[in-house]
């Protein structure tokens, strides 16, 4: 691929050796594409750096996680493997809270349905406890998220399982049709966002053999001019695009060209017409994915359209009722196991609903799916000028405050409505907080913030809606 | 595990220890307790007809001080809870009665005063507790899960292992909670998807 360069002014050196630094098995061609990306003449004012941050060591790993994931496909039973409940024995004996909170005598393999539950929460309010004794924190990343629960969390995560997510999209492409045969001289994937503030930068993964990767951002003021976007996707032609409906809404709404193979949604549930609108303006399938990043990726949309088939093999899901009971039917969706080195999870309960099915499918793929998965509504908000607000966007704002929980409402007079829960002990001012909201919608925005610092105690799963509107789309 | 004596029955047997079992044990020239010729009683009382002369005199040192003194206060101490009738002619139980007055009592006497072994109603079940397991019996009247229960509760050992454990689950949870707090503000790993 022919790549065109930007003048030397715009190339931003100690950025770009950052980009190198954080690629560090990247080829000479992953470097090179990653330099072209980054300085390309319509490419978007990067804000930041990162990479897959993955050692030598950790590659092989890496192409065999891959592996496993098609060895491993066969039909589940509806109970924890011996494996997992081994696997569990010994994330009790190493792991500060569960050896804290789960009695002496309890055995995984014979006790399982009384095993005490992890949530949210735990994460939220505890999550050094969560750390496992032997976890090497060097190796240790941190994500911060709202969550569908409306809780803070600072999730302690490895590079090689955030690499796995790798594998587990390619995987999804398979079962489209789609063989994600990548290489170092050619873009894999665009991970596109619609908010007003978010991350943006270029890289190459291990995990699509040193394949080009970009996160960006729609939003036109972070572009050099009104046909960046367009030039930009045409000229690295991303083989498919992952974003969350909002930002793919926004892709069409701009009229942004470009020719993905696939694009695969996340984060809030994805609409009938939005998928079929999306289908036929890009011509390939839309496939929607489960995904939270305290489990990672969880499951990939059915092609025949019978739910979502669990993915990643060394999970096991379970779905409990309101009184914390296993379930037949419509319950919590409740996740044992992955590969976090830093965040195992026993029996996490996500704050997701739906059923397990594990009856065969006529797609093939003999893993168990998850049914009636109720996702998380999109939501957007509007400034009293009418333009509009991501819900990622104010998430960003409560992050940077010491809240546990959070339910953000706009009501159809355009005010705003935030009640929180705050961390106990933390010694903050909410003013700074009403400022930078305000900043977001403007002045003239009616807003009412409360303090509750009982949301979310009120109900067994702690669930809060985060954020409402009702606002009515046009 | 066989059953032992009653507890009540040792308990009852270190509160009525004779002065001479809490005197000093002789070091060196000093005048003293000879540990070698009491261990050597409690040895015959248990049916032992050759006793090991050479691990006996090793009772008598040419100096102690700290830890390993009050190692052999707790030795005469013990001597005396396993003159009890209940020991009486069973050589069975010679061999894990000196390894328990040689080896297993130092640990305790690292971290506790031989004297609160008589002193303290606590230290005393303790004791008695710790000489009937490592003899591999149970208190009559108790199961062996219950008998290792109560022991742990008590333990001197235990109680200062929790609380190390404790101390060092809070020493780790601080660095953790350090390193989320200073990560959280880095950069972390390119991630191909939305959650």
């Amino acid at each position: 691929m022919e790549h065109q360069m930007a003048s030397p002014m715009q190339a931003d050196r100690p950025r770009l050796e950052k980009l190198f630094e954080l690629s560090p098995t990247a080829s000479q061609a992953s470097r090179d594409l990653i330099r072209s990306m980054y300085s390309h003449v319509a490419a978007p004012r990067w804000n930041h750096t990162a990479g897959d941050r993955l050692q030598p060591g950790d590659v092989a790993t890496l192409h065999r996680y891959a592996e496993l994931l098609h060895e491993r496909r066969g039909k589940r039973e509806p109970r924890p493997s011996n494996e997992l409940t081994a696997w569990v024995e010994h994330i009790i004996a190493v792991t500060p809270l569960f050896r804290e909170r789960i009695p002496k005598g309890l055995r995984p393999e014979t006790h399982w349905e009384v095993l005490p539950t992890s949530s949210r929460e735990d994460v939220a309010m505890r999550a050094e406890y969560l750390v496992p004794d032997d976890a090497d924190l060097d190796r240790m990343i941190v994500y911060r998220t709202a969550g569908t629960t409306g809780h803070a969390l600072l999730v302690p995560h490895d590079p090689l399982a955030v690499a796995c997510y790798q594998p587990m999209l390619s995987f999804a492409l398979r079962q489209y049709g789609i063989e994600p045969a990548f290489n170092d001289r050619q873009v894999a994937c665009f991970l596109v966002g619609s908010q007003r503030n978010t991350v943006t930068y270029p890289t190459a993964v291990a995990g699509w053999n040193g394949a080009g990767f970009c996160k960006l951002n729609l939003s036109a003021d972070e572009w050099p001019d009104a046909e960046s976007r367009s030039e930009y996707f045409q000229h690295f032609a991303p083989m498919f695009l992952t974003g969350d409906p909002l930002s793919f809404a926004d892709l069409l709404e701009q009229e942004i060209e470009s020719f993905p193979r696939a694009m695969i949604t996340t984060a809030v549930a994805l609409s009938h017409g939005l998928k079929h609108r999306l289908e036929q303006s890009y011509g390939c399938p839309v496939i929607d994915w489960y995904s939270l990043t305290e489990t990672g990726p969880l499951g990939y949309a059915c092609p025949h359209g019978h739910g979502y088939h669990l993915l990643p093999h060394d999970v096991y899901i379970e779905t409990l009722d309101s009184n914390g009971d296993p379930t037949q039917g419509i319950g919590e969706i409740t996740v044992t196991g992955g590969r976090n080195p830093f965040l195992p999870l026993l029996r996490y309960r996500t704050g997701d609903w739906g059923r397990m099915d594990y009856a065969p499918c006529t797609c093939g793929d003999p893993m168990p799916r998850l049914l009636d998965l109720e996702g998380r509504t999109p939501v957007r908000f509007r400034t009293m000028d009418g333009d509009w607000v991501n819900a990622q966007d104010v998430a960003s704002i409560l992050r940077r405050h010491p809240l546990v929980q959070h339910c953000f409402e706009q009501d159809k007079f355009g005010t705003c409505r935030l009640v929180y829960r705050a961390i106990g002990h933390s010694d903050w001012t909410r003013d700074e907080l009403e400022s930078e909201i305000r900043l977001l919608f403007g002045s003239e925005i009616e807003l009412l913030i409360s303090e509750d610092p009982t949301l979310g105690t009120r109900c067994a799963s702690g669930k809060v809606l985060p954020f409402r509107s009702d606002w009515l789309e046009e | 595990m066989n059953p032992g004596p009653t507890l009540e029955q040792l308990t009852r047997r270190l509160m009525d220890i004779p002065a001479e079992f809490r005197e000093p044990v002789a070091v060196g020239k000093a005048d003293g307790v000879s540990l070698p010729a009491v261990v050597g009683e409690m040895l015959q009382h248990l049916g032992v007809t050759t006793l090991p002369v050479e691990r006996l005199l090793s009772l008598h040192v040419a100096a102690a001080d700290g830890d390993r003194l009050n190692h052999l206060q707790l030795v005469l101490i013990g001597s005396w809870l396993l003159t009890d009738p209940w020991f009486a002619n069973r050589p069975e139980m010679a061999s894990a009665s000196l390894e328990w007055l040689l080896s297993g009592l130092k640990p305790v006497t690292a971290v506790i005063s031989a004297d609160r072994f008589l002193e303290d109603d606590d230290r005393r079940e303790e004791l008695a507790r710790l000489c009937l397991n490592a003899l591999g019996v149970v208190p009559a009247g108790e199961t062996e899960k219950l008998a290792h229960d109560r022991l742990m509760t008590i333990s001197t050992i235990e109680r200062k292992r929790v609380m190390e454990a404790s101390r060092q689950m809070e020493e780790r949870a601080r660095k953790v909670r350090e390193e989320l707090q200073r990560k959280a503000a880095q950069a972390a790993a390119a991630k191909g998807s939305r959650e």
